[in-house]
C-alpha cells in the first residue's frame, strides 16, 4: 500500500471496555498520569486534548484493544467505553452518537 | 456495487478551521489552538503534503517498510521523545449541515429533517448495494440516532455531532484523544474512501459506462 498516495488511510483506535471495572481503571490511570496538571484542570478528561501510551493502562492491569479502521468500515463505541487514536494518513471520518433504552 | 460510497458530494469549497495539535506536548493535556482554515480540497492536498513529507525525512534513505506498525512507532516516539517537534493540523467536528455528509440521504423520513418521497416510502427495504440501500439503511450515520431502538429519535432538532453527524478530516498523527461520549452515549463512526474528486468522476463514469452496457 502506497500511503503517500491514497486518500483512505487507515486509523489506529486504542479502546477500554465500558464496564465501571475498567472504566474507572482507565480514569485512575489518567489521573495519576496527570496528577499535577489536574489540579489547575480538574476536568481535564473532559478537555479531549490528552494521549498517552496504552502500555500505560497493560502496566495498571486495565484491558486495553487496539484496532486498525479501513475505508469502508464503521467502529462503534458503546457508553463509557475510552477510546482515543490517531490516523496513519488522509483520511475523511463521519460520525455520530445514538442511544439504546437501557 | 460500491461506487455509491464513493460519491462523497461535499462542497469543496467552503472553509473550515482545524485544530493544529502539538504532538510533543500531547501527553500534557494542552488546549488546542487553532490551525489555518482549509477547503476539503485544500486540507487533501495537505495531508498528502505531510505524508509524502514523512516518507521522505524518515523512510527514503532507510530500509525501513512505510507500513501501519512502523508508522504506529513513529507516533509514541514523537509523544514519549522530546527530541523532535511535530505539528499537525485536525479537521475535526466539521458540521455535515453545512459541507454535506458523505452518505446519501433517506427519502423515507429516516433522518432528521429528510423530505419523504410518497412514491418511495411503502417500497420493500432496498437492496445491498444499491444507491437507495445507502441512503435507508439504518448504518447510514445520519439515520441511525433515528432507528426505532433509538432514545436519540425523539428528539426533534438537529444537535452537531449528536443526533447530525460531523466529519473529520485526518492526517498522518492527527489525534482524537481519550475520551468517552457525552451522556452515556454510544458513537458510530465510520471512514469514508475519500477519493478526491476527479477521480471520482472518473469511477463514476466507468460505473455508469459499465452499466449502460449491461
Amino acid at each position: 500500500m502506497n500511503l503517500a498516495s491514497y486518500t483512505g488511510a487507515p486509523k489506529v483506535w486504542y479502546g477500554v471496555p465500558g464496564n465501571s471495572k475498567d472504566a474507572e481503571g482507565m480514569e485512575k490511570v489518567f489521573k495519576s498520569f496527570m496528577s499535577t496538571k489536574m489540579r489547575d484542570a480538574p476536568e481535564l478528561l473532559y478537555h479531549i486534548t490528552t494521549m498517552f501510551n496504552p502500555r500505560l493502562l497493560q502496566a495498571a492491569d486495565v484491558p486495553v484493544y487496539r484496532i486498525i479502521q479501513h475505508p469502508g468500515e464503521f467502529v462503534l463505541t458503546f457508553p463509557r467505553a475510552f477510546h482515543g487514536g490517531f490516523s496513519l494518513g488522509p483520511n475523511i471520518g463521519e460520525a455520530v452518537n445514538f442511544a439504546t433504552h437501557e | 456495487m460500491f461506487t455509491y460510497l464513493l460519491a462523497l458530494k461535499m462542497d469543496m469549497n467552503k472553509q473550515f478551521q482545524t485544530k493544529e495539535q502539538l504532538l510533543h506536548r500531547i501527553q500534557e493535556g494542552i488546549s488546542f489552538g487553532d490551525g489555518d482554515e482549509y477547503t476539503i480540497s485544500d486540507y487533501l492536498k495537505y495531508s498528502h503534503e505531510q505524508v509524502k513529507h514523512w516518507y521522505a525525512e524518515n523512510y527514503a534513505r532507510t530500509n525501513k517498510v512505510m507500513n501501519p506498525q512502523n508508522i504506529e512507532k513513529d507516533y509514541w516516539d514523537i509523544i514519549e521523545s522530546s527530541d523532535q517537534e511535530y505539528y499537525v493540523e485536525y479537521g475535526n467536528d466539521v458540521d455535515t449541515h453545512v459541507f454535506g455528509s458523505g452518505f446519501p440521504k433517506s427519502e423515507r423520513g429516516r433522518c432528521l429533517g429528510s423530505e419523504i418521497d410518497i412514491d418511495k416510502f411503502h417500497l420493500p427495504e432496498p437492496l445491498f448495494g444499491t444507491e437507495d440501500y445507502y441512503k435507508e439503511t439504518y448504518w447510514n450515520p445520519n439515520n441511525i440516532p433515528c432507528c426505532d431502538e433509538s432514545i436519540l429519535r425523539h428528539v426533534k432538532v438537529g444537535i452537531n455531532g449528536i443526533n447530525v453527524p460531523w466529519l473529520y478530516f485526518g492526517s498522518i498523527f492527527a489525534t482524537f484523544c481519550y475520551h468517552t461520549e457525552d451522556n452515556d452515549f454510544y458513537s458510530f463512526n465510520y471512514h469514508h474512501y475519500g477519493m478526491i474528486q476527479h477521480t471520482l468522476h472518473f469511477i463514476m463514469i466507468v460505473f455508469n459506462s459499465l452499466h449502460h452496457n449491461n
